[in-house]
């Protein structure tokens, strides 16, 4: 099997370094997004779907939530990605809220990196079975 | 003063007389007539009552004319007392004294009607002067009209203390003279009942009146007499404004505590954001350097990262514990002598790397080489200059440009900082230097960072007993300046 592809929309460059240094040490490939233009502009020209979608809530020019909701309005049943949502912001709604728009999990992104690891894990395993 | 004669009754003297004569020669011919046939006279004795029926009709005539004569007298001497009892009567109802407080001897045979009429008139009397009474301790204005040409027949104490003016003055005199009503007095006339408003011109000044106008319809329908009341509602009115004023005041304030207990709440989530978002890469790069997971040749380009980030988080540490210090003075601040310009240049350099990563230059010219001193504290002067070249980077567009600025002008320090960026609108300029307000910049309502840059700014300006400045034009670009006392 490929190594899985994962898209990574996170804005602070070095939370996005973390992200990517982590995943990529798990072996998979990371497509790093910064605002909701580039996501699109690459989610046009991409070969592939992605595996999985990690993405922060707050975005310079739009919110992660609208933005997957907008990626993913046309996908089949069978085609939509997981989604990992990340957030800075402790506002205590936003699990829910990430539930309405088909978001699988929600973490926090002061969780440690073994928790996230164990989460992509998981959300990709549930994807292949 | 002296009594008027007593007409002489010669009528009722004729009456007596004459009644009495009447009635006897009625009877006697009455007898002489009735028994005619029955006393049988003949000759001379026919003749004698024939003789005395003549003498008797001559009698009874002259009596019916004595008693015609005396009902004439007495009647003419009942008109004249009638016509005196009349005519006092209405000059005591014009008010002048009563000329019936010697009625029983000048009215002779209406005395007892002329007494009834004076008890009248002064019970009637009794009842004005409590209701005078009244009319005099009202607070309000009451006026008494005469339609036709609006002069005043009455007026009370309120209406003359309000004018200023004794009653003697105000009386016959037109009400225009003295009240001017909104809606003007010949309108005002024709339509009463409503209230009106008008105003009052008296020695101390305008009085604003509320005045209601009662009209009273004469025999033919036309106006007769006119009661207007007048209330002063200067205070009343001023009350009201005040109130309104105050209540309007209260509501702006009501308005400003909700939008900052918004601004509060959003604070919360942002800083939770700011201060989150440098701990994420400082803490995971160092799990990540701890667990041994990253490549050792990774590890300085991670603790480079890590470094940045904390210096981050210590910056936003820092200004949030200024501002919360400074905008209590709880601090006393060393002050020394700072060399303003060379502190400018430091902190744009320090920025240079930020500034070309949003590809904005950063435009030094104006700042002078050699030293331009103020008295301040140099930290704070430090956070002052880099908050504001933070601003300017940090809202300004891609390819834009920061001037800087410093001059001396009438031994004061003045920096300048324009930037090229998205400019304020008019509507938010006296927003910006609000604590927990930011900008949206992207218009996408997505605001960036915490919010207290340039209100901190404010405190330090502040601190300085300096002066700041904003001068903007949205799509053009922004200037603050701060303008400081300079040291030789």
């Amino acid at each position: 099997m490929s190594q899985p592809l994962i898209l990574l929309v996170e804005d602070d460059k070095d939370t996005a370094a973390l992200y990517g240094a982590v995943l990529s040490a798990e072996g998979m490939e990371v497509v790093r997004c910064a605002d909701c233009r580039q996501t699109q502009s690459w989610w046009a020209q991409a070969q592939r779907p992605p595996d999985l979608l990690v993405v922060d809530v707050g975005l310079p020019d739009g919110n992660g939530l609208n933005l997957c909701d907008e990626l993913l309005k046309n996908a089949g049943d069978g085609q939509r990605p997981p989604i990992l949502v990340l957030s800075a912001y402790g506002d205590p709604r936003m699990p829910s809220r990430c539930r309405q728009v088909g978001a699988q999990a929600f973490m926090d992104k002061l969780a440690s990196m073994g928790i996230f690891i164990a989460k992509v894990k998981e959300l990709l395993d549930k994807k292949s079975t | 003063m002296s009594k008027p004669s007593r007409p002489k009754p010669l009528g009722l003297l004729l009456l007596v007389v004459g009644l009495p004569i009447l009635a006897w020669s009625v009877a006697e011919l009455f007898w002489d007539l009735a028994f005619w046939n029955e006393r049988g006279l003949q000759g001379a004795g026919l003749m004698l009552l024939k003789r005395s029926i003549v003498f008797k009709s001559i009698g009874l005539m002259v009596a019916l004319a004595a008693v015609a004569a005396g009902g004439l007298l007495w009647r003419r001497r009942l008109n004249r007392q009638i016509d005196t009892l009349v005519e006092a009567c209405r000059s005591m109802a014009l008010g002048e004294p009563s000329p019936l407080s010697d009625a029983p001897a000048s009215l002779g045979d209406l005395n007892r009607l002329a007494l009834a009429v004076q008890v009248m008139h002064e019970a009637l009397l009794d009842y004005l002067s409590l209701y005078r009474r009244f009319f005099n301790a009202a607070p309000d204005m009451f006026l008494s009209l005469a339609p036709a040409a609006k002069r005043i027949l009455d007026a009370n104490l309120a209406f003359c203390r309000a004018v200023g003016r004794l009653k003697d003055e105000v009386l016959g005199q037109p009400v225009e003279n003295f009240v001017t009503l909104d809606k003007g007095w010949d309108e005002a006339l024709t339509a009463g009942g409503e209230l009106l408003t008008g105003q009052i011109k008296s020695k101390e000044g305008i009085i604003k009146i509320e005045a209601s106008i009662t009209l009273e319809g004469g025999p033919e329908g036309q106006s007769w007499v006119l009661g207007a009341m007048l209330r002063d509602v200067t205070l009343r009115d001023s009350l009201y404004s005040e109130l309104l004023r105050k209540s309007t005041a209260l509501e702006k304030a009501l308005e400003e505590i909700k939008d900052v207990e918004e601004l509060k709440d959003e604070f919360l989530t942002t800083l939770s954001h700011e201060l989150k978002t440098p701990l994420v890469s400082l803490k995971g790069f160092l799990q990540l350097i701890k667990e041994g997971r990253g490549e050792p040749k990774d590890i300085p380009g991670y603790l480079e990262i890590c470094w940045r980030n904390l210096t981050k988080l210590e910056k936003q540490i820092n200004n949030l514990l200024d501002l919360a210090r400074l905008s209590h003075s709880k601090e006393q601040f060393e002050m020394e002598r700072v060399d303003l310009a060379a502190l400018v240049r430091t902190g744009a350099e320090n920025l240079r790397a930020a500034a070309a990563e949003q590809k904005v230059r950063l435009d030094l010219s104006a700042v002078p080489e050699n030293e331009l001193a103020v008295l301040g504290n140099l930290n704070k002067l430090i956070q002052l200059v880099d908050n504001l070249l933070v601003n300017a980077i940090k809202y300004n567009k891609r390819g834009g440009e920061v001037k800087v600025g410093l001059q001396r002008r009438n031994g004061s320090a003045m920096l300048t900082v324009a930037d090229s960026g998205v400019g304020i609108d008019r509507e938010h300029m006296a927003a910006i230097f609000n604590r927990f307000y930011r900008a949206d910049i992207t218009g996408t309502g997505r605001l960036e960072g915490l919010g207290i840059g340039l209100s901190l700014v404010q405190e330090i300006v502040k601190l300085h007993k300096g002066d700041i400045k904003v001068e903007s034009e949205p799509g053009v670009g922004t200037t603050f300046t701060v303008t400081l006392e300079a040291l030789a």
